[in-house]
């Protein structure tokens, strides 16, 4: 196959987001400042004209001069037209792969798709700003099938030992029945492939995926109203309202024209009353539309080697990993969720995890899961990955390391109040009022620290849990540790006690830490991880 | 069980407190001067009276960081320790705050030995040492050590690993 060019909407894409980018600046030269004569503002326009140009030539330039080639192992991509670049990325790089369908890709009849690697530096995602569905499914297949094969040859034994692994938990059993329909399915396959030669082989092995997949979470309305309070939706509105009358009031001077009206409104009570409660319906009913829009369609579903994630109503993304290539898995409870009973699992990746819209990272299965589910999920999304409920807890050493600790907030804080001493209502000791209340949050935060820390490692796996008032799981097994660390300051060598630290592929990099155990488990902890040469694979 | 991390057993050079001591000063020497000519400006050009305050503040811990820097190498060439085998390096260091570290070789990406003026007068050598997360250096370390841990490291590290379900 030659290369070929990207899809003539991404030129589309970049100019919305040319046009995005220099909003601001064509705002203030030529709808502020439009009656302006000052030279600044007339130099200012001439240099907007010249780059947007610019910039828009470069959009058409990149688009002509760039190109992309799937072969048997890589992406081959190709750019530049003096200077030309030809980059191979190998698709056993590709840690993990999203697809996003704004609204107005959807309307285009396209999609766009991106296979981010671990690669440091900029060129690290191979990215497709818009291409046809048919498209963006036979380059994952290309992608993600090979991926696969090259993972069969190389761990035809390994696979086995976790077979034996595995069979002790139930997802197992739901495996062998998957494998059956599978072989099922191959059956058929080879039919069609006997008339049809030109499919590739690569396409087998995904359409096989396909029939396995297994959905382990959809979210049903209650989990929806459940997610819209824990996040405080509803909340959103109020400040939404705030700035769009302040906005409304520039323009029009509301304030004025309106105070008629507002004094007779608040004149009558029942009137009042019917207009918050009415502000308030609406809020909540704005809360469960926006989290029905970001996580009412949700699923989670995955296969042998892969794990996928869909989501968004208007904009719909998904996000898939290769269940080798999860780093480690996180379960986060913020107060208000462990309040509730919920917990955010998370899936740590070597590849970038941002999607365009950061505020949802895309690695997160569904964030508002009951703290049992998430367990279970877990388990059966992902086998090798076990789970201990038998956690250690600290020794009472820890707390009194943890409360000797010098807080810099507080000294920082307290010279502060010290140095302005503030005074109100006449009374001038608020700064030690303020310094107490400080230190004893401060206190109790610690003594929750210790109270909540748990700590274990079992033959593959290790399993922290920290935080405070949020807690903090993590999980990762020897072989996804990249490098260890053992800590021990001064206090610690008194109280025979030490910090243990891991640190996992990740962007940025992972550290995950636990504080003050004792020294004899630093010890094996250390013993631990060089026993890690036992179960790697190495290359040839 | 153990209570204690047993430490790697090969040590720097002890050329490396000479050096440390001598670039130490150096920058020492630097600084002063600097701060020097700030207090002549100060006083011939009558800037804000915060600056001279300023510039006391910034003289005192001049002072203290260079009396620092007279103990500093000896504590540092004391406890750093290494180590390397065909599975892992091992690192330990830190007088105040002991630190040990355990970098599997297969996770090493490069490896390289770096030499300064200084070194170089002491036939000195530091390697540093880049993985997928992290950078390392072991400093000061006489040539034909270095570049033989360097060349050793590199060989080890040669092999890759298999991601694994």
């Amino acid at each position: 196959m030659r290369p070929q060019r990207y899809h003539p909407l991404v030129m589309l894409f970049e100019l919305g987001r040319l046009i995005k980018n220099s909003a601001i600046a064509a705002f203030y030269l030529f709808v502020l400042q439009w009656q302006s004569t000052s030279a600044f503002v007339f130099y200012g326009r001439i240099i907007f004209y010249f780059i947007f140009g610019i910039s828009l030539m470069a959009i058409i330039q990149r688009w002509l001069t760039k190109r992309y080639e799937l072969d048997e192992h890589a992406f081959q991509l190709y750019k530049g037209l003096l200077k030309q670049t030809k980059q191979s990325i190998p698709y056993s790089k590709v840690q993990n792969h999203s697809q996003h369908t704004s609204f107005v890709h959807r309307m285009l009849h396209v999609t766009s798709l991106r296979f981010e690697t671990g690669i440091s530096g900029e060129d690290a995602a191979v990215v497709f700003k818009a291409i046809t569905k048919a498209e963006a499914a036979r380059i994952i297949e290309r992608v993600t099938g090979s991926d696969e094969a090259q993972d069969e040859q190389l761990n035809a034994s390994s696979h086995q030992d976790d077979a034996a692994h595995e069979g002790i938990h139930a997802p197992a059993r739901l495996h062998g029945e998957q494998a059956g329909g599978r072989s099922a399915c191959n059956v058929n396959l080879s039919e069609v492939l006997d008339k049809d030669e030109e499919a590739a082989p690569n396409n087998i092995s995904v359409a096989q995926n396909r029939s396995t997949r297994t959905i382990h979470f959809q979210p049903t309305r209650k989990d929806t109203i459940k997610a819209s309070f824990t996040s405080l939706s509803f909340l959103v509105l109020i400040p939404l309202l705030v700035s769009f009358y302040f906005k409304l009031n520039d323009m029009f001077h509301v304030e004025q024209e309106a105070e008629g009206l507002a004094n007779q409104v608040l004149s009558s009570w029942w009137l009042t009353i019917i207009i918050i409660l009415a502000l308030i319906a609406l809020s909540l009913a704005f809360g469960m539309v926006r989290t029905y829009l970001l996580y009412g369609k949700y699923e989670i579903s995955s296969d042998d080697s892969h794990i996928y994630i869909v989501r968004g109503v208007l904009n719909e993304s998904s996000f898939s990993i290769a269940k080798d290539k999860v780093q480690a898995v996180e379960i986060k409870q913020p107060l208000m969720k462990r309040l509730l009973g919920l917990a955010e699992v998370k899936l740590t990746s070597a590849g970038d995890l941002s999607l365009e819209d950061a505020k949802l990272s895309s690695s997160s299965l569904y964030p508002y899961l009951p703290v049992q589910q998430a367990y279970a999920m877990i388990q059966e999304i992902l086998p090798a990955y076990e789970l201990s409920n038998m956690m250690q807890k600290l020794p009472k050493a820890s707390l009194w390391s943890r409360l000797a600790r010098p807080s810099w907030i507080f000294i920082i804080a307290l010279g502060a109040l010290l140095y302005f001493t503030p005074s109100w209502f006449g009374f001038h000791g608020w700064w030690w009022v303020l310094a107490a209340v400080l230190l004893i949050s401060i206190i109790l935060t610690r003594i929750l620290d210790y109270r909540n820390a748990r700590y274990v490692m079992n033959q593959r796996f290790i399993q922290f849990r920290t935080g405070s008032w949020s807690t903090h799981m993590f999980i990762s097994k020897r072989e996804k540790v990249i490098e260890v660390k053992v800590a021990r300051n001064p206090i610690q060598r008194w109280l025979g006690l030490a910090t243990i630290e891991t640190t996992n592929r990740s962007k940025p990099i992972y550290h995950a830490s636990i504080q003050d155990v004792p020294l004899e488990q630093a010890v094996a902890f250390f013993e631990w991880y060089k026993g890690r040469a036992k179960e790697i694979k190495l290359t040839d | 069980m153990s209570t204690h991390i047993p430490s790697p057993e090969h040590r720097l050079s002890k050329d490396a407190v000479k050096v440390w001591l001598i670039s130490d000063a150096l920058l020492n020497i630097i600084g002063f001067v600097v701060l020097g000519i700030l207090f002549y400006l100060d006083y011939r050009y009558d800037w804000y009276p915060w600056v001279y305050w300023v510039l006391i503040a910034i003289t005192i811990l001049s002072i203290i960081s260079s009396i620092w820097s007279l103990i500093k190498p000896f504590l540092l060439y004391k406890n750093w320790r290494y180590g390397v085998d065909e599975q892992f390096l091992q690192l330990k260091s830190g007088a105040w705050k002991e630190m040990h570290q355990l970098v599997p070789m297969t996770k090493i990406q490069s490896v390289s030995t770096v030499q300064g003026p200084l070194l170089r007068k002491y036939g000195l050598c530091s390697i540093s040492i880049e993985t997928m997360g992290s950078s390392h250096s072991i400093p000061a370390l006489p040539k034909e050590v270095a570049v033989a841990l360097r060349n050793q490291i590199a060989q080890y590290a040669k092999v890759g690993e298999v991601d694994r379900l």
